[in-house]
C-alpha cells in the first residue's frame, strides 16, 4: 500500500503487442467495476464474473492469460474455481491469482498449494497489482 | 507461593538440564530463555530420545526438558521411554499450545510439569526447572527415609520445613498431623486451624491430580497434589505435596478468550478490508486519471483520502497482530537473510516521507554486514515501525539515523534508530514497549495511532529471537537499538548431526518423520525407502550433493542440499509434499508424516518480487510435526 501516497500512480508506457485478457472473478460489484477499470486502464482487456459457473463459463469463453480470484463466493468458495479450472486441460494453465480480505497468514499457504501462483490480501496495491500481472504473465 | 530462600537452599544450585528438541527454532529459543533468565543452568541439547540415553544415565543430570513430538518417539511414548532411561530425574514436558490433553497425561506417565512453548517467558522456565528439581528430590528423600524404615521424625521434620512448596502430613482419617509454611500459605490458615480440620483430597500415592484450594475468604486456588507414603509417629501417613499452578491453568484460560479475541479480530478485519479495498481501488482509480484528467489540487486531495485508507488499514493490521502477540501466535517465517537488503528500501521510502517533515534520514548500513536468521517481512515491518515512530516524534530540522553494524562478541546483527526528537520521560522509558501505552504529550497533541506499534514491534523482535533496547533523554531525542541473531550454520544443522556444509549460500534440509510404521528403518523396496530414492534421483538430477542422512528412527532426513536456486528447493519440495499426498502406497502405509523443510538462502530477492515468498517456505513450513499432518492414515 506505500504506493498510494508515495509515487503519483501513472501506469507504464502500454505494453507492447495485442492486449491481453485477465478475468476477474469477484461478487462484490463494487470491487468488480473498479478492478476492471483499473486493469483496462493499465493495458489489459478485462472481463469479470460473479460466481462459480460464471468465472468457469467466462474463463471458456475468453481464453484469459491471467485470473484474478476472490476467495469468498455466492454458490462455493473461490479453491472450487481453482480446482475445476486446473482439471479442464485447455484452462489449467491459466494464471491464478488469489486476492482475498483473508488473512494471509492463513490463506496464502493454503491458495499457493491448490496452485494459485500468487496469494493478496484486499487491497492490493496498484503497483503490486502492476507487478504482480507482469510476473504471472511471463511466460 | 514461590520463594527464594537465598544461597543456603539447593534450589539456587548449579544444575545441568538435558533438553530433548529436534526443532532447531524451539531450541534455541529455550537456549536464549535459560540463558537471559539463569546464568547458573548448563543446558545439554540431544535432538532424540535415542541420543538421550547415555545423557540419562548421567548422574550430573538435574532434570530433563523434553519436547514432544522427536523423530523417534513421539507424545506419551517419549515420555515413557525418557522416564525408563533416566535416573530419577524430573522431566518437564514441552508442549504446544493446543496440546493440553497430552501435557496432563505425560504428567500421569512421571513427568513432573509442562510448559506451553508459545507461553514460554524465562522466569517461568527458570522456576518450573527449579521447582521440578526440587520436588523430585525431596520425594525420593522421602520414600528413601521410609524404604529405609528408620524414619527420624526430627530429620523428615527438617526436609519439610525446608521444601519450598506446600506440604502436609495427613494421618489416617484425613487428619493433619502437619503443615509446613508454605502450605499455610496457599490454605490462608496457620497450621494450628489447618491441623483442626481433616484433609481429604482423594490423593493417592503414585497418582497426580489437581484440586481446588479453597481459602477462608471463599477464593480458590488451583493446585497440583501429589503424595507418598512416609512413616509419621510410628504410624503410616501420607506426605501431600501441593503447588499452586494458578499461573499454569490461567494461561490456558487465557488461551480461549485469546481465541475468541483472535477469532473476532480476524471476522472484524476481513469484514472492514473488504468495503476499504472498494474504496482504496476507486479512489486510486480517479486520483489516477482513469476517469479522466483531475487537476493538481484535486489529485492532491485523492491522495490524502488515501493515506487515510492507508492508515485505517494499517491500524486494522495492527489489532489482529495484537491478538495474536498476546496468544503467542504471532507467525515468523525466519530464514538467512540480509538485513540490509530489507532495512534499506524502507528506510528509503521513509527517508521522502521524512523530508517532506522536515527531517533529514542518514542512513549508514554497512554492505559487510552479516547474514541473520530472521524473517524478511517482519524486519521490514519493523524497521518501519521503528523509523515511522522516530519521524513522528521529531521535529522539522531533526535528525534520524539508521545504522547497523555487526557485533561479533554476541553473535547478533545490531540495528539503531536513532532520533533528535522530543525523547522519552524516564518515568515513561519502561512502559513504552506496553500495549496500548502511550506517553502523554502536550507538543504532539495530534493523531497518534492506538498505541500498539512499539509493542508489536518488541514481540516481533522476541519472535525472531532477538531483543530489543531503549535509551533516551527527553529534549534530545531516543536511541531504539535492536539485536538480531547472525546465521551460522552450526546452530540449524548442529543439533541435526549434519556437518556444517562448505560455505554454500543455499541449503535445504528436508525432514520427514513418521511414526505408526513400527519400523526403525525404512524397509528395502518398502514406501520410505522409495522416498528416499526418489528424492535423492531428484537432487542429483540437479547436480546437487547430499550430506548424508543422519540414521535415526522413525525419520528420514535428507540432510543439507547445496542449492543452485529457490526454484530448484521449491520444485524438491513440492515433488516431496507432491509424492506424499499422491503415492497410495505410502497414503496405505498406514504410516503418519510430519515434515520439515528449511530453505537456507541468502539469495538476493531479485529473483521473485517482494510479495511473492517462495511456495516452498510458505507450504511446509507450518507442516512440523508439531503443527499439522502432511498425511493421516486413511
Amino acid at each position: 500500500m506505500q504506493d498510494s501516497s508515495m509515487n503519483p500512480d501513472r501506469p507504464e508506457s502500454p505494453l507492447p503487442g495485442p492486449r491481453k485478457r485477465v478475468l476477474v472473478i469477484e461478487d462484490d460489484a463494487d470491487q468488480s467495476r473498479a478492478l476492471t477499470q483499473r486493469l483496462r486502464f493499465e493495458g489489459y482487456d478485462s472481463a469479470a464474473a460473479a460466481d462459480v459457473p460464471g468465472a468457469v463459463r467466462m474463463a471458456r469463453i475468453h481464453q484469459p492469460d491471467l485470473i484474478i480470484l476472490d476467495l469468498g463466493l455466492p454458490g462455493g468458495d473461490g479453491y472450487l474455481v481453482v480446482d475445476r479450472l486446473k482439471a479442464m486441460p485447455e484452462l489449467a494453465a491459466i494464471p491464478i491469482l488469489v486476492l482475498s480480505a483473508r488473512d494471509a497468514a492463513q490463506e496464502k499457504m493454503k491458495a499457493l498449494e491448490a496452485g494459485a501462483f500468487a496469494y493478496f490480501q484486499k487491497p492490493i496495491a496498484n503497483v503490486a497489482l502492476r507487478r504482480a500481472l507482469t510476473f504471472g504473465m511471463r511466460g | 507461593m514461590l520463594i527464594d530462600n537465598g544461597g543456603s537452599n539447593p534450589i539456587t544450585g548449579h544444575f545441568r538440564v538435558l533438553m530433548i528438541e529436534d526443532d532447531p527454532l524451539d531450541a534455541r529459543l529455550v537456549r536464549e530463555l535459560m540463558r537471559d533468565a539463569d546464568s547458573t543452568m548448563e543446558l545439554v541439547h540431544v535432538t532424540s530420545v535415542g541420543a538421550a540415553g547415555p545423557h540419562l544415565r548421567d548422574a550430573t543430570i538435574d532434570a530433563v526438558l523434553l519436547d514432544l513430538h522427536l523423530p523417534d518417539f513421539s507424545g506419551l511414548q517419549a515420555v515413557a521411554a525418557v522416564h525408563a532411561g533416566a535416573l530419577g530425574q524430573p522431566i518437564v514436558v514441552l508442549t504446544g499450545r493446543s496440546e493440553s490433553d497430552l501435557a496432563v497425561e505425560a504428567l500421569r506417565l512421571g513427568a513432573q510439569d509442562y510448559l506451553i512453548k508459545d507461553a514460554l517467558d524465562a522466569p517461568m522456565l527458570s522456576r518450573a526447572i527449579r521447582h521440578a528439581i526440587e520436588r523430585q528430590r525431596l520425594l525420593s528423600c522421602m520414600r528413601d527415609s521410609v524404604r529405609a524404615s528408620s524414619t527420624n521424625e526430627t530429620d523428615l521434620r527438617q526436609l519439610l520445613l525446608q521444601g519450598t512448596e506446600a506440604l502436609l502430613v495427613v494421618g489416617p482419617g484425613g487428619a493433619v498431623e502437619f503443615a509446613n509454611v508454605h502450605a499455610e500459605e496457599l490454605f490462608g490458615l496457620d497450621s494450628r486451624e489447618l491441623m483442626a480440620r481433616p484433609f481429604d483430597s482423594g490423593a493417592v500415592p503414585g497418582v497426580e491430580m489437581e484440586i481446588d484450594v479453597v481459602r477462608p475468604d471463599g477464593s480458590r486456588v488451583p493446585a497440583e497434589v501429589r503424595c507418598v507414603n512416609v512413616m509419621w509417629r510410628g504410624r503410616p501417613a501420607l506426605l501431600v505435596s501441593l503447588r499452586d499452578i494458578s499461573e499454569r491453568r490461567s494461561a490456558s484460560e487465557q488461551q480461549v478468550r485469546f481465541d475468541l479475541l483472535t477469532g473476532f479480530l480476524s471476522n472484524m478485519s476481513h469484514e472492514l478490508r473488504t468495503p476499504l479495498a472498494a474504496v482504496y481501488q476507486f479512489v486510486s482509480n480517479v486520483r489516477d486519471g482513469v476517469m479522466g484528467e483531475v487537476n493538481e489540487e484535486q489529485h492532491e486531495h485523492l491522495g490524502s483520502a488515501l493515506r487515510n485508507v492507508d492508515e485505517v488499514l494499517s491500524m486494522v493490521a495492527n489489532l489482529l497482530e495484537v491478538a495474536r502477540a498476546q496468544g503467542g501466535k504471532l507467525h515468523v517465517e525466519p530464514r538467512v537473510m540480509h538485513l540490509r537488503d530489507e532495512v534499506l528500501p524502507v528506510c528509503h521510502a521513509l527517508a521522502a516521507v521524512a523530508a517532506k517533515a522536515g527531517v533529514q534520514c542518514d542512513i549508514d548500513l554497512p554492505s559487510s554486514l552479516s547474514t541473520i536468521v530472521a524473517d524478511p517481512a517482519r524486519v521490514r515491518q519493523i524497521t518501519s515501525n521503528l523509523v515511522e515512530n522516530a519521524i513522528k516524534f521529531t521535529p522539522r530540522g531533526g535528525l534520524i539515523s539508521i545504522v547497523a553494524h555487526d557485533d561479533q562478541e554476541s553473535g547478533r546483527v545490531i540495528l539503531v534508530v536513532a532520533d533528535t526528537g522530543c525523547g522519552v520521560p524516564p518515568e515513561h522509558l519502561n512502559r513504552i514497549f506496553e500495549r496500548l501505552h502511550q506517553v502523554p504529550d502536550t507538543v504532539y497533541q495530534t493523531r497518534r495511532g492506538l498505541g500498539l506499534g512499539l509493542y508489536i514491534t518488541r514481540e516481533l523482535v522476541r519472535g525472531l529471537g532477538g531483543t530489543i533496547r531503549v535509551r533516551s533523554e527527553p529534549g534530545c531525542g531516543s536511541q531504539f537499538e535492536i539485536a538480531l541473531p547472525m546465521f551460522a550454520w552450526d546452530d540449524v544443522l548442529g543439533p541435526m548431526g549434519i556437518p556444517t556444509p562448505p560455505p554454500a549460500l543455499h541449503a535445504l534440509v528436508v525432514s520427514v518423520k513418521w511414526s505408526g510404521g513400527g519400523s526403525d528403518e525404512p524397509i528395502p523396496g518398502g514406501p520410505i525407502a522409495a522416498l528416499r530414492s526418489q528424492l535423492e534421483r531428484v537432487v542429483r538430477h540437479y547436480g546437487h550433493a547430499i550430506v548424508p542422512p543422519v540414521p535415526a528412527g522413525h525419520s528420514l532426513q535428507l540432510g543439507a542440499v547445496a542449492m543452485i536456486s529457490r526454484r530448484v528447493a521449491e520444485r524438491l519440495g513440492r515433488s516431496l509434499v507432491t509424492r506424499i499426498q499422491a503415492d497410495p502406497t505410502l497414503s496405505q502405509s498406514g504410516l503418519e508424516f510430519g515434515l520439515q523443510v528449511f530453505h537456507l538462502t541468502a539469495a538476493d530477492r531479485g529473483e521473485l518480487p517482494p510479495d511473492f515468498s517462495p511456495a516452498l517456505d510458505r507450504s511446509f513450513k507450518q507442516k512440523t510435526p508439531r503443527g499439522s499432518r502432511c498425511k493421516t492414515p486413511a
